[in-house]
């Protein structure tokens, strides 16, 4: 018997996911500051979860154009956390993508003492599958519905009203990145004060949900300002 | 010597003791939070049957701002309400109908006795500006909008309570929290079902509109066999733990610790333990509340305990006796020790002075070493001329002689010479008469000195005339010398 009773103690694991879109109209620029969006926000999302000891967050990635593929299978801690370069080419099956996803939110894998994991689906253009399904697949799963969701547009040419369906929250919009500049500040948001607010989250009451039946587990956080549209807006 | 108490009826039918701790999260510490639990029992003594413990946790979301309130108001009412429902069940009701009180009545009383008391506490203290000024800040305006609509929601909290009475044990749960009973074996199991909806920190709570709806309720009769330890705890202390095992190994535990050490020892270490849990866990805020079968093999053994204790003590105050006078003895010899010490200090010090000396010294042989040895071997070189030397000084000194005499004899040729000159000249210039008596005390002289003679003779060879006769005046200077010797030699005589 140890001095204290119970067993091992742990943080309570909060899971972010990126779920990134790598169909032929990614290729060439905008895979690249997708890449490198993702590479310069793991400094500032490593400290947000120093920030926040009682969080264990753990970190994955998915990608999607001929079917869809797990690009970091096993969750790793953020601290170990580096980022492998994607590449682009082929349809944009986003819809598998979410039924991948909702197989990794069934408990288990997951633990009912998790934090509400968080989803960040980063698209172009339009599902080339059944995207309904998929997303129907991941409402279903309990946590699957407690998940934070947020999306980033990148181009013109995404589809607005598939990613609002994923988010599912009328009060949450798509952020509409058309340069690289703004990619960095969305993705860098999304991987900081979502993840802060997701780390440290309040009980919330049925209460309240009966007043603002969509709201999601926790706050989202104001996303950063675009700027004013101009020339660099290249996609 | 402690004297075993007889046991007791009440005792060896069942007897039951509450404890229980709430501590602030170490997350809600950082972001200088309240704690927002809260905790009670009745009676205060902790002591039953009957006893009633309640737990609860208020909502952490920025709406439920008095959530902390919400808590205390909770458990309050909850132990009150209870204790007056086992009251009334004491006078004759049935199991049954006790049972059916409990799972519908109880649960509505409950809420609307919260309920009234909320709003009693937001009359006396309406929702201020700067709160709703702050809800606004963290979560927006329609949040705000929701409180002012109902300020119920600013309270939210859940709540677990267990009531222990002689027949049967209440277990009642509304929200987030798990209770758990352990039994002797160390057992353990929950009374009520998890409730699947309560992830992601959601939970059915106080302020719902039907909240009573929400209510798990558990009766257990006594006619089974009694629990031998039943935990409540707020869900920051579950999700402290990364699975359901470990969690449950609180169960056995506890009931191992109680039984070892007794529920006092445990009970001061509650709070330390349920800080290292938050700590290290889910940083949330935790509550636990544990109610202990005491069994006649725990009293019995508390007993035991006690007079091992008492022998114990004895032996341990004559030890610290024995213990206190060898310190003292060690402590004069310390002091001893210490003045010894200090002279030997001293003279540590002296020697290390000495030791400069000697460094010096031996620094100044080094150098010097060489330069004496050369002065030995001139020394002794000029030993071995010494002698030489000193025959040298003999032959000096004879030679300073004879220099001296030489010297003495040349002045006095001097003086000779220069006389004769003198007379000379005298003898040559003036008349004969002078002449002869110049002549007589001249040739008086060369008869009294020979050598003054011949040194007249080498000086003056001019001088070589034949020599004169002697005249009366010399004769008469010879007599009368004569004459006065001897009247001297007549004058001696008597």
């Amino acid at each position: 018997m140890t001095n204290r009773p119970g067993g091992e103690l742990a943080a309570r694991p909060l899971h972010f996911i990126w779920i990134c879109d790598c169909s032929g109209s990614m290729e060439g620029d905008k895979i690249q500051a997708l890449n490198n969006a993702i590479k310069e926000s793991i400094p500032s999302m490593q400290q947000v979860a120093d920030e926040n000891p009682n969080a264990a967050v753990m970190v994955r990635a998915i990608k999607f154009s001929d079917g869809a593929q797990w690009h970091i299978a096993q969750p790793v801690a953020v601290k170990d956390f580096l980022w492998t370069d994607l590449t682009a080419g082929g349809l944009t099956d986003m819809g598998k993508a979410l039924s991948m996803v909702a197989d990794q939110l069934k408990i288990p894998p997951m633990t009912d003492r998790a934090l509400p994991p968080v989803l960040v689906l980063i698209s172009d253009g339009q599902p080339t599958d059944d995207f309904t399904s998929g997303l129907n697949a991941l409402m279903k799963e309990r946590w699957g519905q407690k998940t934070v969701r947020i999306s980033i547009a990148i181009g013109q040419d995404a589809d607005l009203g598939v990613l609002q369906k994923f988010i599912g929250n009328h009060e949450i919009k798509p952020l509409q990145a058309n340069n690289a500049e703004t990619l960095i500040k969305y993705v860098k948001w999304a991987s900081t004060a979502v993840l802060k607010s997701a780390s440290s989250p309040g009980s919330q009451t049925d209460a309240e949900k009966a007043q603002s039946p969509v709201a999601g587990p926790v706050p989202v956080p104001a996303p950063p300002d675009p700027g004013p549209a101009s020339q660099d807006d290249v996609w | 010597m402690v004297t075993k108490m007889p046991a007791t009826d009440h005792i060896e039918k069942v007897s039951w003791r509450a404890i229980g701790r709430s501590v602030v999260g170490a997350s809600h510490i950082k972001a200088d939070l309240p704690n927002q639990d809260a905790i009670a029992w009745l009676p205060g003594e902790g002591i039953g049957p009957p006893l009633v413990l309640a737990v609860s946790d208020g909502h952490g979301s920025a709406k439920c701002f008095r959530s902390a309130v919400g808590s205390r108001l909770a458990v309050t009412i909850a132990t009150q309400t209870i204790t007056k429902l086992q009251e009334e069940s004491s006078h004759g009701l049935d199991q049954s109908s006790i049972k059916r009180i409990a799972e519908e009545k109880l649960p509505q009383e409950l809420v609307r006795t919260w309920r009234e008391e909320v709003e009693k506490h937001i009359i006396a203290e309406p929702i201020s500006s700067q709160e709703l000024e702050l809800l606004e800040k963290k979560a927006g305006a329609k949040a705000c909008e929701a409180v002012k609509k109902s300020p119920i929601l600013a309270y939210g909290a859940t709540l677990l309570a267990v009531l222990v009475s002689e027949s049967f044990i209440l277990y009642m749960q509304l929200g987030d929290g798990d209770i758990l009973i352990v039994e002797d074996t160390g057992d353990v199991n929950r009374p009520l079902p998890k409730d699947e909806r309560l992830i992601a920190n959601e939970t059915t709570s106080l302020c719902s509109q039907d909240a009573w709806h929400d209510f798990r309720v558990y009766f257990q009769s006594l006619l089974e066999q009694p629990p031998a330890l039943i935990l409540a705890a707020t869900d920051g202390y579950s999700n402290s733990f990364p699975d359901e095992a470990n969690f449950q190994k609180i169960g056995p535990d506890f009931l191992e610790m109680i039984r070892i050490n007794g529920i006092d020892n445990v009970d001061k270490k509650l709070e330390g333990w349920l800080r290292e849990y938050s700590r290290e866990g889910s940083g949330d805020d935790i509550t636990l509340g544990i109610i202990k079968r005491m069994r006649q093999v725990d009293i019995d053994t508390v007993h035991d305990r006690i007079d091992k204790l008492a022998e114990s003590s004895n032996t341990h105050v004559s030890k610290l006796n024995e213990i206190d006078s060898a310190l003292q003895s060690l402590s004069s010899k310390v002091s001893e020790q210490k003045s010894g010490l200090e002279g030997f200090r001293a003279r540590v010090n002296d020697l290390a002075s000495q030791k400069t000396f000697v460094d010096k010294h031996e620094m100044l042989l080094a150098k010097y070493g060489p330069v004496q040895e050369e002065m030995t071997i001139r020394l002794q070189a000029l030993e071995l001329e010494l002698p030489a030397i000193m025959q040298l000084e003999e032959e000096n000194k004879k030679l300073a002689d004879k220099v001296s005499k030489a010297q003495w004899v040349l002045a006095a040729a001097f003086v000779l010479a220069f006389a004769s000159t003198v007379m000379t000249s005298v003898l040559w210039l003036q008349p004969s008469s002078a002449n002869g008596s110049s002549q007589t005390t001249s040739n008086q002289n060369k008869a009294t000195d020979p050598e003054a003679r011949g040194l007249n003779e080498r000086i003056s060879p001019a001088d070589n005339a034949p020599p004169q006769p002697l005249s009366s005046g010399a004769e008469a200077n010879s007599g009368s010398r004569r004459d006065r010797r001897n009247q001297n030699r007549r004058s001696r005589q008597p």
